[in-house]
């Protein structure tokens, strides 16, 4: 046990010394910039899993030999991972900057990293065993005996071509079998489907037209090419794809056949991400001293390069070698560098190779069209809608998109339709929607433009800025769906999807499925657009994304431009609200703020008028106050007052109503809204309503309407106020001017009774002046004004007369000539027989008349106007 | 003197209507094909470099349609409201210097804008294609365009007349103690707001369209009557009384009065 215990001990001080040291290496590598770095590798074949482990170890011997002459001594790791094609790109594609990578890659697994926004830097590049250049080609592979079935070929007519494959697969009664390991495999995926994609050769099991090639696609599970020839001979796959080094193992077989495709692809690449520039810097140079990369010698006799380095390249042939490698990594040469001369070739080939993979976005074809000609109002508007299609049909061409106008001869179905019309201000009016299958799509856009020159430009930046795109996913990807990205604006996240089935591309025929909406995970990513996992995408078995690319089936994704307002919008948008409430509060204090102090002489007459009338607003007249009322006069007031209107009674009858645009403006609903609200109530004749309706509606409307004359007769004194008010009540109205600014001036601190009409006074020709036009006015509309009157009754007339002193003499003014008044004396004539009822013994009555003055003259140094009542009405405070 | 009565001023206004209808057509005719010239787009350019880099009209067809069909009745439907309001409640007061003061200051106005309508044309901000702008209101409907563009021409928007009669409303509501000032101040502010936020003036406009109305005010009162502007101005009791009761003021200093 004791012994056991020490074991324990000194294996645990063992694993923390070891545990330390490594972190310490790790750091030292850090600091210099060449610490951890994995290597990655795509599983194949064992040879070339061997030849990747040579490749680490001799990059992980320089790199440590190269960093000890600037720093201590340390050992730089390269853990080696192998994986998947699609595992190595998404390694690359998503990995953070911090994380160092270095990788043999092959090349469409390095463009396709590429496409999906890896940041990748090619440090070099193979020279082939099998090609003896840093290129090679794909091969079809066939069993000769069918291939001379089906296409009547002929071994000593010559080699056959990529031509005859298309015959080949067409002859089949059923679709034919195409067999592949990984979609990411360059020869054996990629540049067959390229071919199968320019002759219209789709992965189907039904043949779609006479123009479609179906064949059957089936991937086989493993990581070598040569497994795939084996099920041609096999007979489990009609057609297989593979490369120069599995051809070499095959080619002297009878049975194959191996048809090449032209097109060259560069051999794998080494490829670095994150790493610095200084250990790149050390593998680079190894590379360059040492091609062969510890391989133990060559199968190329002629050396790559024309001048060798020296010191390099001195190899040993295989040639006679007991344990020759049998790898297709014979040599690798420095992409940028001295080594150009080697890797021109398999930098052209990846130029193409690029070009291949990031194709063209399918085109979208777009119908423009108007308004038909039997709906336009004139020949006028009819051409300007023909300057208008002509205009768009430039603007297509002009946009540089993926937009393609309409050719009726050729395309079958429209994916976009532009609809033209004229708006307001001579500007276009183009509507664009997506086919049926969208429904509600439209979008509107107003284009105003100086002239038709100027308007395609204007319609093309629309379309390269604001219309809606359609790209496909991509449909290698099977972690999740993905659009590679080539739109410069910002998509809204918010996509629509739409499976379709391709039945022609060339003619655009293609039957649609239902839409359904997806999210863009995150709409910066310059490379891609990463969509959700829609569960309307298809998925296979295992999860993963069933696109094929192969497949006639595609999904397209119709991307919109994100809505980026400014917050100035926000701003504006919310500040509406602000000002509504701002208004609001207005409403509340304007209507709560005190009537301000009436302003000059007139303002202030007019005040006191109101005053005085105020306590009618309020109150309603009772059958027992009227004392005496003349119903036909009333009846006749009534009318001429219905008949000649106010402008608020024309408002009111609907003279002011009006469409605005949609907008009806309807001011006579409102007015008689507010009436209800207010309780006004309409004028009734006495024949009608009855005497006390009709002289209640009278004075509440005449006083409420301020349409009663200003003469308010001669005040007596109130209950308010002891002293007897001067007269005519001009001169309260300008003691009340001078009382407020004397206040104002300091000279009181409080309300002072001026009493300016107590003496003859400067002032007395405006009050004259005034006190005439009031008379005036009298003669023309009613009065009601409240006196204490001396009862004339008699067999042959009746009557109420008041006569009072005038504070000062007034000059007045008639046609007659002016005369000086110091009285004042109201007549109101009665019918002969007339009884007032509620007169005092002595005669006096203090009652309220409603009439008109008929005539006013000057004569003893008295004024006498002549009254014709309407009405007499007890005085309510005198009654209570 | 037709400045000198109630419809002698309506008159006036008629006039500056009229006129305003025949110039709004006749620049309308000039143009054969699109009412917008290059010359006109020139001058939106000059405005727009103008403005600061924040005021960006791009997807400003995504206003809230709540605030879109706001502004538009503050722009089509609000302000023709006040400004008849105005009208009224000045026409219904007994003085003739508040009627007049409005009366000139819409003449004024107007005198003041025509040379740079003229002179200087500035399209709409909404068509000028480089402003991204819009016409919010046609989201709703072309015709309350179309029911101004009778005396408001696409190319005269510089500067606002919205925004300088609304001043003008403004300052006399204020300059009279009109009772409902603040909320014409708030209303008339909105006015103001859905110009710039419906995408028809530049901020060149708006600002241009305030000074030509205080300019268009400050006129106005100077060509209004001294005695009655000073009856009309708040200080004015004291000079009425000081000018026409001089003696009353003389027996208040000689203690003639009961206190």
């Amino acid at each position: 046990m004791p012994s056991n215990k020490v074991t324990l001990l000194m294996l645990l001080m063992l694993i923390a010394v070891a545990s330390g040291s490594r972190k310490s290496t790790v750091a030292a590598a850090q600091s210099s910039g060449s610490g951890e770095i994995n290597f990655l590798s795509i599983v194949v074949d064992k040879e070339t899993a061997a030849a990747d482990t040579r490749l680490k170890r001799f990059l992980e011997k320089a790199v440590s030999a190269g960093s000890a002459a600037d720093a201590s001594h340390r050992r730089v790791r390269f853990p080696l991972q192998t994986m998947p094609y699609g595992d190595v790109i998404r390694a690359f594609a998503e990995a953070g900057s911090e994380r160092p990578y270095l990788a043999r890659i092959t090349p469409y697994a390095y463009v396709a990293a590429e496409m999906l926004g890896a940041k990748l830097n090619i440090l070099a590049v193979y020279r082939s065993s099998a090609t003896r250049e840093t290129t090679y080609h794909s091969y079809f592979v066939v069993r000769k005996d069918s291939f001379r079935a089906q296409v009547n070929w002929n071994p000593a007519s010559g080699d056959a071509s990529v031509e005859d494959i298309e015959k080949y697969l067409r002859s089949f009664k059923t679709p034919p079998k195409f067999m592949y390991h990984d979609r990411f495999s360059t020869s054996s995926y990629f540049m067959p489907s390229l071919y199968f994609k320019a002759r219209e050769v789709f992965a189907s099991n039904q043949t779609l037209n006479s123009r479609l090639t179906p064949i059957e696609v089936e991937r086989l599970a493993t990581t070598s090419s040569s497994d795939l020839v084996q099920r041609v001979l096999d007979r489990k796959a009609d057609l297989v794809a593979v490369w120069d080094g599995t051809k070499k193992k095959w080619e002297s077989h009878p049975e194959l056949l191996f048809i090449q495709i032209p097109t060259p692809v560069p051999n794998d690449f080494l490829v670095a991400s994150g790493i610095d520039a200084a250990t790149e810097r050390l593998i680079l140079d190894a590379i360059t001293k040492h091609p062969e990369a510890d391989r133990a010698c060559t199968d190329l006799t002629v050396p790559a390069r024309s001048v060798p380095i020296a010191g390099a390249e001195v190899r040993t042939p295989c040639e006679g070698e007991p344990n020759p490698p049998t790898d297709d990594f014979d040599s690798w040469y420095a992409w940028d560098s001295i080594d150009s001369e080697v890797t021109d070739s398999a930098r052209e080939a990846l130029a193409k190779l690029r070009q291949d993979a990031r194709r063209r976005p399918t085109p979208v074809v777009v119908k423009v069209e108007r308004v038909p000609k039997d709906r336009l109002p004139d020949q006028r508007m009819e051409d300007l809608l023909n300057a208008y299609v002509h205009a768009a049909r430039e603007a297509v061409r002009l946009s540089g998109t993926e937009f393609v106008l309409e050719d009726r001869d050729l395309h079958k179905r429209a994916d976009m339709t532009w609809a033209l019309e004229s708006t307001h201000d001579g500007a276009l009016k183009l509507t664009s929607r997506l086919n049926s299958g969208f429904a509600k799509s439209a979008e509107e856009f107003k284009i105003s433009f100086v002239d038709t020159n100027d308007l395609p430009r204007r319609i093309a930046d629309l379309a390269r800025s604001r219309l809606r795109r359609i790209r496909y996913v991509w449909p290698y990807e099977q972690k999740y769906p993905v659009v590679l990205r080539d739109l410069d604006f910002t998509p809204d996240q918010r996509v629509i999807v739409q499976k379709i089935s391709w039945m022609d591309p060339a003619r655009n025929e293609y039957e649609e499925d239902t839409p359904f909406e997806a999210q863009i995970e995150n709409n910066t990513d310059l490379s891609k657009l990463r969509l959700t996992d829609e569960i309307k995408f298809p998925r296979n078995a295992d999860g993963s994304f069933n696109f094929d690319p192969l497949s006639n089936i595609a999904y397209r994704v119709v991307i919109a431009r994100a809505p980026q307002a400014g917050r100035i919008w926000v701003v504006l948008t919310y500040g509406f609200i602000g000002l509504f409430a701002f208004a609001c509060a207005g409403v509340a204090i304007d209507l709560r703020r005190r009537q301000p102090p009436a302003k000059g002489f007139q303002q202030t007459y007019q005040r006191m008028v109101e005053a005085y009338h105020r306590p009618w607003r309020e109150q309603e007249i009772e059958e027992g106050q009227i004392l005496w009322c003349d119903p036909a006069c009333l009846d006749v007031f009534v009318r001429e007052l219905k008949t000649a209107g106010s402008f608020v009674d024309v408002v009111k009858a609907g003279g002011f109503d009006f469409n605005f645009g949609p907008l009806p403006m309807r001011f006579s609903i409102l007015m008689k809204l507010g009436s209800s609200l207010f309780k006004r109530r309409d004028l009734v004749e006495a024949a009608g309503g009855g005497n006390v309706m009709a002289l209640d509606t009278l004075i509440q409307f005449l006083v409420c309407r301020r349409r009663l004359s200003p003469f308010v007769g001669l005040p007596e004194s109130g209950a308010s106020t002891s002293r007897l008010p001067a007269w005519p009540i001009e001169w309260e109205a300008l003691n009340e001017i001078a009382s407020r600014n004397f206040q104002r001036l300091g000279i009181c601190d409080k309300r002072v009774e001026a009493n300016l009409g107590t003496q003859h006074s400067v002032l007395s020709g405006v009050v004259s002046n005034h006190f005439r036009s009031v008379i005036k006015k009298a003669t023309h509309d009613a009065s009601l004004f409240c006196q204490t009157w001396t009862v004339r009754q008699s067999e042959t007339a009746a009557g109420l007369d008041f006569e009072g002193q005038m504070s000062t003499a007034l000059l007045l003014r008639n046609q007659d000539g002016s005369a000086t008044a110091s009285k004042v004396r109201l007549e109101v004539h009665l019918p002969a027989g007339c009884a007032l009822a509620g007169s005092a013994p002595d005669g006096k009555l203090r009652a309220w008349v409603f009439g008109k003055i008929l005539n006013w003259s000057v004569e003893h140094a008295t004024v006498s106007l002549h009254i014709k009542p309407i009405a007499i009405l007890r005085d309510y405070a005198d009654q209570h | 003197m037709l400045t000198n009565t109630k419809p002698g001023l309506l008159l006036l206004l008629l006039l500056v209507f009229t006129v305003n209808l025949a110039e709004t057509r006749w620049e309308t005719s000039l143009h054969s094909g699109s009412p917008v010239s290059a010359a006109d787009y020139r001058g939106a350019y000059v405005v727009q470099q103008l403005e600061p880099a924040f005021i960006n009209f791009e997807f400003h067809d995504r206003t809230a349609p709540w605030a879109m069909y706001a502004y538009s009745i503050s722009y089509f439907g609000l302000f023709p409201v006040l400004a008849i309001g105005i009208l009224i409640a000045l026409a219904r007061r007994p003085e003739l210097a508040p009627f007049r003061v409005l009366c000139l200051a819409v003449a004024a106005d107007y005198i003041v804008s025509l040379p740079w309508f003229l002179m200087f044309p500035v399209p709409e901000r909404w068509a000028y294609p480089e402003s991204n702008a819009i016409l919010l209101s046609d989201n709703w409907t072309s015709s309350l365009i179309d029911s101004i563009r009778p005396i408001s021409a696409v190319n005269n928007s510089f500067p606002s007349t919205h925004v300088s009669l609304t001043v003008i409303i403004i300052a006399v509501c204020w300059l009279f103690h009109v009772r409902l000032r603040l909320t014409v101040t708030a209303l008339g502010l909105m006015v103001i707001f859905a110009t710039f936020v419906l995408g028809i003036h530049w901020l060149a406009d708006i600002i241009a369209g305030v000074a030509v109305g205080m300019l268009s005010v400050g006129i106005a009162w100077r060509f209004t009557d001294t005695s009655e502007r000073r009856e009309l101005a708040h200080e004015s009791e004291l000079a009425v009384i000081r000018r026409r009761a001089r003696p009353v003021r003389q027996l208040a200093r000689a203690g003639g009065v009961q206190v």
